[in-house]
């Protein structure tokens, strides 16, 4: 008798034993020779009845047995035997232990598909169309729609207002359907009430020209604004108001209709805040940023309003008035207009000292006085377009005209200076495209035009620190008048639709040709400086890019390479002498490479490498010396300025989020070779030349920054601390003495944030830097920075909130003159009115009156420290409303 | 004595031979059926009222199941199929570059974020559920038995579909579960870690009607199995787990490093933390 057998029996007389308690065991195996697959997973039930009145049921095992018990006064019972891949078995038998073997027949068991209609989501899909119903996603808090845009899954919104889909921004920003703002979508989201809108549509891989809609294939995203209302008109103001005699007022009423939208914004302020920037263009198109191209010749003595942190310092009267306006001619024909005009007037005292650290001693030179600057910009622009399944013609014509004025009126080394600057600008621009349908594919026409003038003035009074012979002349002025033209032409003609080697998408081709020309003249009173403070130059670029790419990518690596190559020519050509002063012919190769890795889920390493090569513009070459402001006169008589950038980083990030802590580190390397080097010649006067000069020469860098958190949740608490640390070597060259320096800069940082959830939120930190410039035998110069905050958060309901602040600045140096320190406390209270339309607020900036702030920086041979006043305290109360 | 020995190798090699076809078969069988099923549930303790809704999809194959939010799998898909094409272009050797990550970005954009983001894998071989979670940025798992479901099978049938179901109760982390099941499809599943019962259930309520899940659709889809559920987790026990999740609620910042965290602003993080706090109602009341 076989092991096997003898088993058997021993459990048929073990199972048997139960019969007399009522207990029913059956078990058997599911039998195939052919299919062993066939056995496992079988569904076994005892039923009472052949369809229902399951009474136990089990899954057979790999080797098909199976055993189920049952407790049932039942004489017979049905055993029902169903998976996927065989015959259903149906067998009545009687109500007993028993062990069974049931042969099996492979089958197919049908499934019917189905699907139930109806299941509806707050986003929605159609075709490339992603639909967000907004009621879905706002909160009590927004206001605008802005405020909803950022939280819309997938979309970004930048700090100047830019809109981003999945990392990349959108090229269109429509309102039902129409491309009111061109770009100036900040107009719209920045000024229209939530409660307008009905619903966000993303237009994925979206071809805003009817033409290429089957042709050509766009990775890139628009957004459409849907309203509740059709021909509505809507809108949203506010007024402020306070002490010290603090205004802030804005109204932004919109038409939208079948055939006509406009949005117009008015507002003017003199609260700090600047409202140019509501019509900055976000557009994605490179040529819109044309402004990009203004040249900044002079440079105005003071302290101008970009180089302080934020509203602190701006004493300003800001005004804004634009009218945008798109009309529907027909079904594909529209007309567009856009007319704005802003103005931002500010204002400062100052007072900047400047010590020179020469290699004969030390220069200090000290000026104060009263800066304003008033920037006028006026811009138009019209647009027509043409956009069927047939045809496309579009042209965008546009005039800007920028017209910045600025006084300094100050006193230098104890001698009371006038100092003025005009800078008109004139921009024309024209962009033309047209699309041409041939059986083999689509011809595309474009041609940009871009034409530019600046003016710009300086006068001093009395001269020039440069040109002053003698005491005499002191009551004397001087005058200097730049004039730069530049020509910029982009015609391009390309057959579309056709593909080359299936690489198309990771190759780019262009070509650019450009002209310029730059004037200047110095005068004395009336009379013209000799040539060395002239110019009349004139360059030609012509250059043309290709680009390849190359990228792998698996799981845990990510790898990427790219290499673009240019071709460059520059032709420098003085008109006074005619003849070429410098002339360029490079092909330039700037390759890049990423290579991401996981290593775990807690360990990863981002390497980047790339090679950039720069070259200059004509702002960067000129012969004859132009004087940036009184004191500084600059003369770039060198060959055309040609940087090569290495940059190699390392950043490696550790987390561990089961115990919170976080941990991360990077690394960076910089080799910049050049090909001239500014050099600097101090005067006792003050007076500083910059002189380009031909010289190689390196700088070196080196930068680590690390930073660890970690969360304690006893104590709802994250701690974190952080350093970082800077070192660059570069060659520089004042008062014919070259000399190398080393600056060094380490800052440190620790912080507490307590973030419960509930009324009371808190932040600590403390803020250590110190930085340190020192040049073999000339100087040494340390600076220790150190600035404590708090702030507390106090969220009483849903409907209120309150922000308290304050900040501290302390500055030691061991070379300056004083050591300052400042202290800040600010408030902010909101209360929206539940289920209304109008909210209320109350500000506070600088209750503890500071007057001054002064702020140092020593990062080469100059070390300086600049003190602006600040505004006064103040306290506003603010009412919004939405119509 | 050495006969026996040939006898097991034999039989060793028998047995790996078998297992070796069964996991090929297994492996090269990516023809698997998707039951969808509506999840609606109220997610908020002080307010029992209102209910969220989520299309969830059980995979199932021959051994496996896997449960998950719907449109999480479209965005994993999209992801998954580029990466495949990543790998085809480095075996052939081929110069990559077609690859574009700002299309694929949108194309995962074009479905809803899932609002339940948690995988549940069940395998039969070794009656394990394992449950995959993710808080912020970090995947974490933790398994637990199937065998735990201690089902009690009712005489009660009702009509589900055109199916002939019958009613299980199950005791379940402080609920009470309600589950319709069909042995005509005769899988032993159904939604979230629920299963083990002779036939696929079609609709599973807990007695206070907070987590109703019900079965709205079935397909037949071909899917590679092994891509829907995250290789580099985290493993962690239940309880720990939870105690995580309770501590992220009430503050997400536990997840994240001071540097992440310091670029949310107080207003922001405040609407956030109240969102994920109302995120309360949990379908496992009791943890133990």
């Amino acid at each position: 008798m076989s092991v096997r057998l003898v088993i058997y029996c021993f459990f048929f007389f073990y199972l048997a034993s139960f019969e007399g308690h009522g207990q029913t065991f059956v078990s058997g195996k599911i039998q195939n020779p052919t299919k062993p697959q066939l056995l496992k997973g079988v569904n076994i039930l005892l039923q009472s009845k052949k369809d229902s009145g399951i009474l136990a049921f089990a899954v057979s095992q790999e080797d098909g047995s199976f055993s189920l018990t049952i407790d049932s006064s039942l004489d017979s019972i049905w055993l029902v035997a169903k998976s996927l891949t065989i015959e259903n078995i149906e067998l009545k038998i009687s109500n007993e232990t028993q062990v069974l073997r049931l042969d099996v027949k492979e089958s197919e068991l049908e499934i019917e598909e189905f699907i139930l209609e109806g299941i509806k989501s707050p986003i929605s899909q159609k075709k490339d169309t992603l639909s967000y119903d907004i009621e879905s996603f706002k909160s009590q808090s927004d206001k605008t729609l802005i405020d909803v845009l950022q939280r819309l899954p997938g979309i970004e919104i930048n700090s100047n207002g830019t809109i981003n889909y999945k990392g990349e921004a959108i090229q269109k920003f429509y309102i039902e359907g129409l491309d009111l703002l061109e770009g100036r979508y900040n107009l719209a989201t920045q000024n229209m009430p939530v409660d307008a809108v009905k619903s966000v549509e993303v237009l994925e891989n979206h071809q805003p020209i009817k033409m290429l809609e089957e042709r050509e294939f766009s990775s890139k995203s628009s957004i459409n604004i849907r309203l509740k209302r059709k021909n509505v008109i809507l809108g949203r103001g506010y007024a402020e108001g306070g002490f010290p005699g603090i205004w802030d007022a804005k109204v932004a009423p919109m038409i939208f209709s079948n055939d006509f939208q406009s949005i117009v914004s008015l507002g003017f302020n003199n609260a700090g805040r600047l409202l140019s920037d509501e019509i900055e263009n976000l557009g994605s198109d490179s040529f819109q940023s044309k402004e990009n191209l203004q040249n900044q010749w002079f440079r105005p003595s003071g302290i101008r309003r970009d180089s302080g942190s934020g509203d602190r310092f701006i004493f300003n009267k800001s005004t804004l008035a634009s009218v945008n306006t798109i009309k529907k001619r027909s079904d594909n024909f529209h007309i567009k207009t856009a007319l704005d005009f802003s103005s931002e007037d500010f204002n400062n005292s100052y007072q900047v000292r400047k010590s020179y650290f020469l290699e004969s001693g030390r220069l200090d030179f000290l000026e104060s006085g009263f800066f304003k600057e008033k920037r006028d910009h006026f811009n138009l622009n019209v647009n027509m377009i043409k956009n069927s399944s047939v045809d496309f013609f579009s042209n965008q014509f546009g005039i800007g005209i920028f017209n910045t004025k600025s006084i300094s009126d100050l006193v230098f080394q104890s001698q009371s200076l006038d100092q003025r600057i005009k800078s008109p600008d004139f921009l024309i621009s024209n962009i033309f495209k047209k699309l041409i349908d041939i059986k083999s594919g689509i011809v595309d026409i474009n041609s940009t035009s871009f034409f530019m003038v600046q003016s710009p003035e300086l006068l001093t009074s009395p001269p020039f620190l440069g040109i002053l012979q003698d005491s005499s002349m002191q009551s004397g002025m001087s005058f200097q008048k730049v004039r730069y033209l530049l020509y910029d032409f982009n015609n391009s003609l390309t057959l579309k639709g056709l593909r080359f080697l299936n690489l198309s998408s990771s190759s780019a081709v262009g070509i650019k040709a450009r002209n310029s020309s730059l004037e200047s003249a110095s005068f004395l009173g009336d009379e013209l400086l000799g040539f060395s403070f002239q110019n009349n130059l004139t360059l030609q670029e012509v250059a043309g890019l290709t680009s390849v790419s190359f990228e792998k990518n698996t799981e845990s690596i990510k790898a990427k390479v790219i290499i673009p190559v240019k071709y460059i020519h520059y032709k420098l050509r003085d008109v006074f002498e005619n003849k070429v002063l410098d002339e360029v012919n490079q092909v330039i190769i700037e390759p890049e490479a990423f290579l991401n890795f996981d290593f775990n889920p807690s360990l990863s390493f981002r390497n980047f490498i790339s090679r950039k090569v720069s070259i200059g513009s004509l702002y960067d070459l000129y012969p004859g010396q132009i004087f940036v402001n009184y004191q500084t006169v600059q003369v770039k008589d060198a060959p055309v300025p040609l940087i090569k950038s290495n940059k190699l980083s390392f950043s490696q990030n550790f987390k561990d989020p089961l115990y919170s802590l976080f941990l991360n580190s990077s690394i960076s390397l910089g080799l910049n070779s050049r090909n001239t080097l500014m050099k600097s010649e101090v005067e006792d006067s003050g007076l500083v030349r910059l002189r380009a000069i031909a010289r190689d020469n390196i700088e070196k860098s080196f930068s680590w920054n690390g930073d660890g958190s970690k969360y304690f949740p006893t104590v709802r608490t994250t701690m974190a601390i952080g350093s970082s640390y800077n070192w660059i070597f570069r060659e520089f060259a004042i008062n014919e003495s070259f000399q190398f320096l080393n600056y060094y800069r380490w800052n440190g940082f620790l912080k507490a944030v307590y973030r419960k959830v509930g009324k009371v939120n808190f932040e600590l930190k403390y803020d250590y830097s110190s930085i340190r410039s020192i040049a073999e035998e000339s100087f040494d110069n340390s600076l220790f920075l150190s600035s404590p905050s708090i702030s507390i958060f106090v969220f009483p309901d849903d409907n209120q909130n309150l922000k308290l602040t304050f900040e501290a600045l302390a500055i030691n140096s061991i070379s300056g003159s004083s050591n300052t320190s400042v202290s800040f406390l600010d408030f902010a209270y909101n209360y929206k009115v539940p289920e209304k339309k109008i909210e209320f607020s109350v500000i506070g900036a600088n209750l503890l009156g500071q007057n001054r702030l002064t702020s140092v920086s020593n990062s080469s041979f100059i070390f300086i420290e600049e003190s602006r006043v600040l505004r006064p305290r103040q306290v506003t109360f603010r009412i919004e409303y939405s119509f | 004595m050495i006969k026996a020995f040939k006898q097991s190798i034999v039989h060793s090699w028998l047995i790996l031979s078998i297992s070796l076809f069964l996991q090929t078969q297994a492996v090269g069988q990516k023809m698997n059926f998707a039951f969808l099923y509506e999840m609606e549930y109220a997610r908020d303790k002080s307010d029992l009222t209102q209910k969220e809704k989520e299309l969830m999809v059980l995979w199932v194959n021959s051994n496996k199941s896997l449960f998950q939010s719907y449109n999480g799998y479209l965005r994993d898909s999209v992801y998954h199929s580029y990466l495949n094409i990543a790998s085809q272009i480095d075996k052939l050797g081929k110069q990559a570059g077609s690859v574009d990550i700002n299309q694929m970005l949108q194309q995962m954009g074009q479905f809803p974020t899932a609002k339940n983001t948690y995988k549940i894998l069940k395998s039969s071989n070794d009656q394990k559920i394992l449950q995959y979670r993710k808080l912020f940025k970090t995947d974490y798992y933790f398994s637990e038995s199937i065998a735990n479901l201690n089902w009690v099978i009712k005489e009660d049938t009702k009509d589900i579909f055109g199916y002939t179901c019958n009613l299980a109760l199950l005791d379940y982390s402080g609920r009470k579960f309600f589950a319709w099941f069909t042995p005509e499809i005769p899988f032993n599943d159904g939604p979230y870690i629920f299963g083990g019962l002779p036939g696929l259930i079609l609709e599973l309520y807990d007695s206070d009607c907070e987590y109703i899940f019900k079965l709205v659709g079935i397909e037949k889809r071909t899917i590679e199995f092994e891509t829907l559920y995250p290789k580099n987790a985290k493993k962690i026990g239940r309880a720990q787990y939870f105690k995580l999740e309770d501590e992220y609620r009430e503050n997400p910042f536990s997840q994240m490093s001071e540097l992440d965290a310091s670029r949310v602003s107080p207003s922001d993080a405040a609407e956030v933390q109240r969102k994920l706090k109302s995120f309360n109602n949990r379908l496992e009341r009791v943890i133990d």
